[in-house]
C-alpha cells in the first residue's frame, strides 16, 4: 500500500513537472500561432518619419525572434530566451531588418517602393536582411553618406541595422532597434555612425 | 541551417501560402533543361546518383584563388562590386545553374555571396542579389536565403541559398520540377543554390528537396531544408 502510494505520488510529481514543461515549452513557442496573423497589409500613400518612430516604439521593451515579425504592445519579451538565431521558435519580435522592415512600411515586392501599413500582429518579416539595406537592395532603400542621416534613417552593417532615433551631442545616436534574443527591442546609445562597417541607408518617399 | 522532417513547419502557414508556379521548369513542361543559365549545355552527372531517378543535370562550379582572378570573371565582378570591401581568406568558388549564377567567398567575418539570374530586375545592378552568413564554430546557423530581388528571364522568382553537406558530400542534389539539379561540393565552402520552385511567398521562403552522394553516387543523406529571410 506504501509503495503504490509512493508510486502515485511520484507518478503525480512526473504529471505535474511534464505539464510544467510542456506550457514553458509552449509558453516559447506560441506566440505567433497563438496571437499572430496574416492579413493584407493596408496600402497608405504617405509616411512621415514621426509617425514612423511612434510605430516604432510601439515595439519597445518587447522581444526579439530571428525572422521574426509580430509583437504586442504590453512592453515586455513574451516569449524570452528563445535559442537565437532560430526563425522557427515562435516567438514575439522583429529581428532587426524585419524591425526596419515593418516601421518603413514596405512592401514584400522589392520592386515595389509603395507604402504598406503592416499590423501590429501581423506577422511579416520581408524579404531584406540588414547586408541587404546596406547594400540598397530594393526599389525603396537607397544609401548614403553617414552624415546625412536624419530621424528614421538606419545605419546598417553586413549583421545588423537599427534606425535613427535621435542624434546626441557627442556624435552618438540614439538608435531604436531589434537588438538581440538578450535584449530585445528598445532604444540604445549606439556608435554606428563612427563605425566603418556601417553605412548609410534611407527609405525613400517620405512625406515629411 | 534548418532541417525540418516533410511535413509543413509550424511557423509557415501554409493555408496563406502561396506556392509559386514551379517557373521555367513548368513552363517547358516539366522537361529537364538543356541549357545551364549561361547558355553552356547541361550536362549529367559523372557517375550514376543513388535514389535519383529520371533526369539530372550538373552545374558548373569554378573554384578561384583570390590572387589568381581574371579580369570580368564572375569572381572578378563580385570582388569588385558588393563584395568589395570583402578579403577572402580560401579560394572563391563560382557556380553556374539552371537558373541562377553565385560566388561565394569567405573572410574572418563569414560567408558573402553575389547572385544573379537573367531577369527583370530593380535597377541596372550587375547583381540582382546577395547575402551575408556569419558562421559559428565553422558552420551557418542559417541558409540565407535571397529572395525577390533576382528573377528568370520570365519574371518567376529565383531564390538563392547555402547548404552545408555532411562530411563526404561529393555532389548535392536539389528536386527540381521534372529533374534533379546537381552542385559538385568544392572549394570546401558550403554550396550556395538557386531554386525556382518551392517557393512561397508570403510570409517569404523557399523549401527545397536535398539528396547528398558521395563521388562514388552512394546516397549519403536526404533532407528538406526550409530558409526564410532573416537578420
Amino acid at each position: 500500500m506504501r509503495s503504490s502510494g509512493r508510486a502515485f505520488l511520484s507518478a503525480l510529481v512526473a504529471a505535474f513537472s511534464l505539464a510544467v514543461v510542456g506550457t514553458a515549452g509552449a509558453y516559447h513557442t506560441r506566440f505567433v500561432a497563438d496571437n499572430c496573423n496574416w492579413g493584407a497589409p493596408t496600402p497608405t500613400s504617405y509616411i512621415t518619419r514621426d509617425g514612423s518612430a511612434t510605430v516604432a516604439l510601439r515595439a519597445r521593451y518587447e522581444g526579439y525572434q530571428w525572422g521574426g515579425g509580430c509583437w504586442n504592445d504590453n512592453d515586455r519579451d513574451d516569449s524570452p530566451g528563445d535559442p537565437t538565431e532560430d526563425p522557427n521558435t515562435g516567438g514575439e519580435g522583429p529581428d532587426c531588418s524585419g524591425f526596419t522592415f515593418k516601421v518603413w512600411r514596405e512592401s514584400e515586392d522589392k520592386s515595389n517602393a509603395g507604402f504598406y501599413q503592416w499590423g501590429l500582429f501581423r506577422f511579416v518579416h520581408g524579404p531584406y536582411t540588414a547586408a541587404g539595406f546596406k547594400a540598397g537592395e530594393g526599389a525603396p532603400n537607397v544609401t548614403l553618406s553617414k552624415s546625412a542621416l536624419i530621424k528614421m534613417d538606419a545605419l546598417a552593417s553586413t549583421k545588423h541595422i537599427g534606425m535613427i532615433y535621435a542624434k546626441n551631442a557627442d556624435g552618438t545616436d540614439q538608435i531604436i532597434e531589434a537588438k538581440g534574443e538578450a535584449y530585445g527591442t528598445n532604444i540604445w546609445t549606439r556608435t554606428y555612425r563612427g563605425d566603418a562597417s556601417y553605412s548609410g541607408v534611407r527609405r525613400t518617399g517620405w512625406s515629411a | 541551417m534548418r532541417e525540418r522532417p516533410r511535413r509543413a513547419s509550424a511557423l509557415v502557414p501554409l493555408a496563406l501560402a502561396f506556392v509559386l508556379a514551379g517557373a521555367s521548369g513548368c513552363a517547358r513542361g516539366d522537361s529537364p533543361p538543356e541549357t545551364l543559365v549561361d547558355g553552356s549545355p547541361a550536362v549529367e552527372p559523372p557517375s550514376e546518383l543513388e535514389d535519383v531517378a529520371g533526369a539530372a543535370v550538373v552545374t558548373a562550379v569554378r573554384v578561384v584563388h583570390a590572387n589568381d582572378v581574371e579580369q570580368g570573371s564572375l569572381a572578378a565582378d563580385c570582388l569588385r562590386g558588393p563584395a568589395r570591401d570583402v578579403r577572402p581568406d580560401r579560394p572563391l568558388v563560382e557556380r553556374v545553374g539552371v537558373h541562377g549564377v553565385t560566388v561565394t567567398l569567405r573572410d574572418r567575418d563569414g560567408l558573402h555571396a553575389c547572385d544573379d539570374a537573367p531577369g527583370p530586375r530593380v535597377e541596372r545592378r550587375r547583381w540582382c542579389g546577395g547575402a551575408f552568413g556569419s558562421l559559428s564554430n565553422g558552420r551557418l546557423l542559417d541558409p540565407r536565403l535571397d529572395i525577390g530581388g533576382c528573377h528568370t528571364e520570365d519574371g518567376e522568382p529565383v531564390a538563392f541559398m547555402w547548404v552545408e553537406p555532411a562530411p563526404g558530400t561529393a555532389f548535392v542534389a536539389v528536386q527540381q520540377p521534372g529533374y534533379v539539379e546537381v552542385y559538385p561540393v568544392a572549394g570546401g565552402l558550403p554550396v550556395r543554390i538557386s531554386t525556382v520552385s518551392g517557393l512561397e511567398k508570403d510570409p517569404l521562403g523557399a523549401t527545397v528537396e536535398l539528396r547528398e552522394h558521395d563521388e562514388t553516387g552512394q546516397l549519403l543523406r536526404e533532407r528538406t531544408v526550409q530558409a526564410v529571410p532573416a537578420g
